[in-house]
C-alpha cells in the first residue's frame, strides 16, 4: 500500500496512504489529516490490513488530533470501527497538557478478561459437561434485565466502588491470594464514590455479579490440542497439563459503567466550550487530565473499574460454587484458582520512556489488552520473570489465547497489545447469515455446548463474524508485543 | 418504516437512521427503533406508564439525554416500551414531556435480543430537511 496514494471515501472515512515500517505495523504520516499532532501506527498483516474497516484509518487519524498525545496513535491488529478511538485502540497522553476521554474508554469502563484454571481434566468433565454448563448458566444470570445474588446498601456499594476485589474477600466472595492475580491488585487507586452520579449507583447497584449481553460470556475451555507454546511460562501462569480444564470470562462493569460513560459524555460536551477544545467527532469529548472534569471523570471511572473487578469477582465466586456442587468436591481441591484477569477499556497513569527520558503518561486502551513484559513492578513477584499474562478471547466457535507481555510492548506501544478476534461483520448480517438454533447446532456437532439468554444474540456471536484469531495473535508475536503461551478450545459456554 | 438500521457502520454495534414528519414523531422513532435492538417491540404490552421530563439547550442533547433516559429506566425498572408519546416546547432550552408505555422485562412469552448500554456520540446527529427530521444515531451493545 505504501505511496500509491489510494483515496476511497466511505462514511466519514478515507483509506491514507501508509509507509510500511515492518511486516507488520504501518503507519500514516501526520501530514494526512490537518490537526494530527503525531503519527498513526497501525500493528496488522497485510491480510488483516486489508480486512480493516475505513472507520478504523478515520478514527485512529483522529485520536492523533487529541491535545497531548504521545508518539502515537496506535490500532492493534484485531482493532475495527468503534466509535471515537477505533476498538483496538491506544493512546498516551502527557499528564499537564494532555486529555481524558471518555470515547477512549468506551462505557463498558474495565471491560475485561478473566481466565480461571482447575485440576480437573478433560477426560473427567467430558461426560458432566451439560450439567456443568447448566449449572454455571442457572448461577452467573446473563442476558437483559439480570439481576445480581448480591444485595448492597448504598454505603456497602460505595465500599465496593473504592475496594473493588479486597470488599468482596473481605465478604466471604474470593479467596485471599485472588487479588495477586489481577490487574491492580482489582483494587485500584484514586476512586472517589463522589464523582459518581446517583444515576449510575442506581443502575449498577442490582447488577453485581451478572455477565451483561452482547459478545460477553463465560467459557469451558480446554487447551487446544498440545497447543502448549511455552512450557516454563505456561507452568508459573497455573497450568501443567495437557489435559487441563480452563474458564474464561468476558465482562465488564455493566450498567453502573455505563451510565458514568454517559454522564460525562454529556458534562464534558461543556468542559470542551470552557477549554476551548475541539475534536473531530463528538465521541471524542474530553477534558483536560488535570481539569476538575477530567480528575472527577478519572475518580469515577476508577470506581467502576473496581467494580468490573469484582463483578468478575463474583461471578468467579459463583463458578467455584457450582464446580462445588457439581463435582461434589470443594473447591480448593479442585483448583479453581485465578490466572490472571485483565482490563481492556481503561485508562491508567503509567511511567514509560519517550524522547529517552522516564516520565508517567495517562495511557488510554479501548479494546487493548496491557501487555508488561517481565521486570515491571506493578507485576508484583510472581510475573517478573515471565512477563504479564495476556488474555485475549476468540470468538466462541474458534478458540483462545493466553499470551505474556513483553519488553518490547513496553518499548514500542506503551506495554499495550491485541484483546481479541475483532469483528469482521455487522450484528445484522451474522442475524441473516444464520439463525441462533442452526448455530447452537452446528456447534453441538462440534461437540461445543451452548446455553444463550438470547438466541438472536447468540446469531450475532458466530464465528464467521470475527476476523481470525490466529491472524491476530500471528501479528503480535511477529510485532514481538506479545508472546504465545498456551491455545485455548471452548467446550462449552454460556452467553448474555 | 420510519426507521431503519446501518449495516456498515460501527460494527459491533447498531446504528440506525430514524425520521418524522415533526420533531416529536422522529424521537418517537429514534426510541423505537433503539428498543428494537432489546425486543420486537410488537410483543411489548403497553399496559404501564412511565411519564419524564427533560431540558436542554439543543435537540441534539436533547434527543441523547432522551434515550439514555429510556436506558436508565430498562435497568432501574426493567421496563420495556413499545409506544412513545413525546412532547416538546421552547426553543433553547428545549423542554420535552414524554409519556412511555411498555411492561416488565421479565416474561417468558417472548424472546429478549441484545442488551444496550448507551447512546454515543458518534455520528451522532438530529437535523430539519425540507418536510421533516432525520437523525442518526449509534448505540452501544
Amino acid at each position: 500500500m505504501e505511496g500509491n496514494g489510494r483515496h476511497r471515501y466511505i462514511g466519514d472515512g478515507m483509506v491514507p496512504p501508509m509507509k510500511k515500517v515492518s511486516d507488520v505495523v504501518w503507519e500514516v504520516s501526520p501530514d494526512y489529516k490537518k490537526g494530527m499532532n503525531v503519527p498513526a501506527r497501525i500493528y496488522a498483516t497485510e491480510k488483516l490490513l486489508k480486512q480493516m474497516d475505513e472507520g478504523v484509518f478515520a478514527q485512529v487519524t483522529n485520536v492523533a488530533c487529541l491535545p497531548g498525545i504521545q508518539k502515537y496513535a496506535y490500532c492493534m491488529p484485531d482493532g475495527h470501527w468503534g466509535y471515537g478511538f477505533p476498538i483496538g485502540g491506544v493512546a498516551a497522553f502527557d499528564l499537564e497538557r494532555g486529555v481524558i476521554s471518555p470515547g477512549g474508554i468506551g462505557f463498558d469502563i474495565n471491560c475485561g478478561m478473566r481466565l480461571i484454571k482447575t485440576d480437573l481434566t478433560v477426560k473427567e468433565v467430558q461426560p458432566k459437561l451439560r450439567e456443568l454448563v447448566d449449572a454455571l448458566f442457572k448461577s452467573v444470570p446473563a442476558g437483559v434485565g439480570a439481576k445480581g445474588f448480591v444485595h448492597l446498601t448504598q454505603n456497602q456499594f460505595k465500599d465496593l466502588m473504592v475496594h473493588g476485589v479486597s470488599w468482596c474477600i473481605e465478604n466471604d466472595l474470593g479467596w485471599k491470594e485472588d487479588s495477586e492475580r489481577i490487574e491492580e491488585g482489582g483494587e485500584m487507586k484514586g476512586a472517589d464514590p463522589a464523582a459518581v452520579s446517583s444515576k449510575a449507583m442506581q443502575r449498577g447497584i442490582t447488577q453485581l455479579g451478572t455477565l451483561g449481553s452482547g459478545n460477553h460470556y463465560l467459557e469451558v475451555q480446554m487447551i487446544h490440542a498440545e497447543k502448549i507454546f511455552d512450557h516454563d511460562i505456561a507452568k508459573t501462569f497455573g497450568i501443567d497439563n495437557e489435559n487441563q480444564i480452563l474458564l474464561m470470562m468476558h465482562c465488564g462493569s455493566r450498567g453502573f459503567g455505563h451510565q458514568i460513560g454517559t454522564d460525562y459524555l454529556e458534562l464534558f460536551g461543556s468542559a470542551m466550550r470552557k477549554y476551548d477544545l475541539r475534536v473531530l467527532d463528538r465521541e471524542l469529548a474530553c477534558a483536560p487530565f488535570k481539569s476538575k472534569e477530567g480528575q472527577n471523570y478519572f475518580a469515577a471511572m476508577v470506581c467502576s473499574a473496581n467494580m468490573a473487578f469484582a463483578n468478575r469477582q463474583v461471578i468467579t465466586h459463583r463458578i467455584r460454587e457450582a464446580f462445588s456442587k457439581v463435582f461434589g468436591r470443594d473447591a480448593e481441591s479442585l483448583g479453581l484458582h485465578i490466572i490472571y484477569d485483565v482490563a481492556h477499556n481503561i485508562a491508567k497513569i503509567e511511567r514509560h520512556t519517550i524522547e529517552g527520558g522516564s516520565r508517567e503518561v495517562l495511557v488510554h486502551r479501548k479494546g487493548s489488552t496491557r501487555a508488561f513484559g517481565p521486570g515491571r513492578e506493578e507485576l508484583g513477584a510472581l510475573f517478573q520473570n515471565t512477563g504479564q499474562p495476556v488474555i485475549l478471547g476468540g470468538s466462541m466457535e474458534t478458540g483462545s489465547y493466553l499470551l505474556a507481555g513483553t519488553q518490547k510492548a513496553v518499548d514500542e506501544t506503551f506495554g499495550s497489545t491485541a484483546h481479541g478476534s475483532g469483528r469482521t461483520m455487522s450484528r445484522t448480517q451474522a442475524r441473516k447469515r444464520v439463525s441462533g438454533n442452526e448455530l447452537l447446532k452446528t456447534m453441538e456437532k462440534k461437540g461445543i455446548y451452548v446455553r444463550a439468554a438470547s438466541m438472536e444474540g447468540l446469531a450475532e456471536e458466530a464465528g464467521f463474524a470475527y476476523k481470525n484469531i490466529f491472524d491476530v495473535v500471528d501479528t503480535i508475536t511477529r510485532a514481538g508485543i506479545s508472546k504465545p503461551v498456551v491455545a485455548l478450545a471452548p467446550l462449552g459456554n454460556i452467553k448474555g | 418504516m420510519p426507521f431503519r438500521f446501518l449495516e456498515n457502520v460501527a460494527i459491533a454495534d447498531a446504528a440506525y437512521e430514524a425520521w418524522g414528519d415533526t420533531i416529536e414523531e422522529l424521537f418517537s422513532e429514534a426510541a423505537r427503533a433503539m428498543m428494537e435492538i432489546v425486543v420486537d417491540t410488537k410483543t411489548v404490552d403497553t399496559e404501564e406508564e412511565r411519564v419524564f421530563k427533560l431540558e436542554r439547550e439543543d435537540v441534539e442533547t436533547l434527543l441523547y439525554a432522551f434515550l439514555s433516559e429510556i436506558i436508565f429506566l430498562k435497568d432501574t425498572e426493567d421496563m420495556l416500551f413499545g409506544d412513545f408519546k413525546v412532547h416538546i416546547e421552547g426553543d433553547r432550552p428545549f423542554l420535552l414531556e414524554a409519556r412511555l408505555y411498555g411492561d416488565k422485562i421479565h416474561r417468558k412469552t417472548r424472546s429478549l435480543r441484545s442488551d444496550i448500554k448507551a447512546v454515543t456520540y458518534y455520528l451522532f446527529s438530529v437535523k430539519q430537511e425540507r418536510g421533516g427530521w432525520r437523525a442518526t444515531v449509534v448505540i452501544d451493545i
